[in-house]
């Protein structure tokens, strides 16, 4: 077979069009020598399929289905010849990726404002006509002006950023809000533990507030909150984000970070998982529970 | 975190958080795929056997060949168009006028190989890029094509054979810059 043929013959089974006769040609060949080439053909459609792809369009997981791969994967993994292990070595803790990437791009698009409006403003000093009387030390006296101007305008228009706790109120004084007050468990890590949770279903964001909950090695285990939400299986209720709580012992204030939207929280559960969290908690040690109208 | 790091080496040796951040990462772009090429009552199964795919294949992903994304898309697509020709059932009603000129732009930021890809279209003619946004967007088989367009089977064949060649050609020519390939 040349190797046109065998191309000819990839292409038309990544795009689903292998006859029988072909798929046959195909199955008598030794797969191992054109494996590369079959993934290489199979990467090509994955990128034209890409390009066609409106990201904007994208449609978020369904929340059951989501639950069901990480299901899957677990049983995939217990079966695996590479158990499914703790986190390794890049360690999440979840309540802050997004926000933090929020920053970025808030700013990144600054940045590129902020030289756009001075990139503008040199312009228009270079293209000053050469009669103009500004002399190149004054030339160069206004730009500096104009771009400390423009600075101190940006300076002034940015939102100052927000504490956990400072947001956690400007929530709540928004919607008037009533926190949920944490009942500890008995568990040792646990002992003395208080401070409450508030959500808000309209901004789909919420935070706990917790005080005397034992400081954590992250290398040994972690905090993870669980949402159960109406309407949803107990069995499986809301990853709501892995935390640490620092060694201090005074009071801290966590975003919420659930990983799907939650419509009506009915209990909130904070359980001690493994490094990293885990997709279905075996419920070993709750150390906090808080349960609207139960305050 | 590193949200450029790429999971599947972590997948591959078992790694639960980035399990977790995978399904997280991905689900949405498998999920409209999957709705797009699969009747809606079969999707969650197809989007299901699709990250087993996943979790099985995660140790061949070579960051030095593709991005995760495009290696994600890869298993994806295969897993589909496997369900899609064992049922023998078009994806959906294809309005010709819709693909008349097809619009790729919008997932090119996230993956520099959908850019390059993009690039190598551009260097096709109208006929050949509705062609290849029938086969590979909405999942048609070459028959369909042909019937939907009145292109000749040949040439719809023609068009696809060259038009992935082509596309293959500028993945590897380009060379694999080390940014690109952490893009995810």
């Amino acid at each position: 077979m040349t190797d046109q043929r065998l191309l000819d013959l990839l292409v038309d089974r990544e795009t689903g069009d292998l006859d029988r006769k072909d798929r046959i040609a195909l199955a008598g060949m030794d797969h191992d020598s054109f494996l590369d080439l079959e993934d290489d053909m199979g990467l090509a459609a994955a990128a034209a399929m890409l390009a066609f792809e409106d990201d904007q369009a994208l449609e978020k997981l369904p929340a059951e289905l989501h639950i069901h791969i990480a299901e899957d994967a677990k049983v995939f993994f217990a079966n695996a010849a590479v158990p499914l292990t703790a986190e390794q070595d890049d360690p999440v803790v979840t309540p802050f990726p997004s926000s933090e990437s929020a920053d970025e791009k808030d700013t990144s698009s600054l940045v590129q404002w902020l030289g756009w409006l001075v990139a503008a403003a040199v312009i228009t000093f270079v293209f000053l006509p050469k009669e103009d009387v500004v002399s190149p030390e004054q030339r160069l006296q206004i730009e500096a002006e104009v771009r400390t101007a423009i600075l101190r305008d940006i300076e002034a228009q940015t939102p100052p950023e927000l504490t956990p706790g400072e947001a956690r109120t400007q929530l709540m004084a928004s919607q008037a809000l009533e926190p949920l007050p944490w009942q500890a468990l008995p568990d040792v890590a646990a002992e003395g533990a208080s401070g409450d949770v508030v959500w808000s279903a309209d901004d789909k964001q919420g935070f706990m507030r917790i005080k005397g909950l034992a400081a954590n090695n992250p290398e040994e285990y972690q905090y993870q909150l669980w949402i159960f939400d109406k309407d949803r299986d107990e069995k499986f209720p809301v990853d709501g984000g892995v935390f640490d709580i620092p060694a201090d012992g005074g009071e801290v204030v966590i975003p919420i970070n659930a990983k799907i939207a939650v419509q009506e929280p009915q209990l909130y559960a904070v359980t001690i998982e493994k490094p990293g969290g885990v997709v279905v908690s075996g419920r070993e040690r709750i150390v906090l529970l808080a349960k609207p109208g139960q305050g | 975190m590193n949200a450029t790091a790429p999971l599947l080496p972590r997948v591959a040796q078992g790694d639960q958080g980035a399990v977790k951040t995978c399904i997280d990462t991905y689900g949405g772009l498998i999920w409209s795929v999957a709705k797009r090429l699969c009747p809606a009552q079969e999707a969650e199964d197809a989007v299901q056997e699709i990250f087993i795919d996943l979790w099985k294949n995660a140790a061949r992903f070579d960051a030095s060949k593709s991005s995760e994304k495009t290696f994600i898309v890869m298993i994806a697509r295969r897993r589909l168009i496997d369900r899609l020709r064992q049922q023998k059932r078009r994806p959906e009603q294809v309005n010709l006028a819709d693909t008349a000129e097809p619009a790729y732009s919008a997932g090119l930021e996230a993956s520099a190989d959908a850019a390059l890809a993009h690039e190598a279209m551009q260097g096709m003619n109208r006929e050949q890029r509705q062609v290849l946004y029938l086969s590979l967007h909405l999942g048609l088989s070459h028959g369909e094509i042909a019937e939907t367009t009145g292109v000749a089977l040949g040439t719809v064949k023609s068009h696809i054979r060259r038009g992935l060649s082509a596309i293959r050609e500028k993945l590897e020519m380009i060379g694999k810059p080390k940014e690109r390939r952490a893009m995810p």
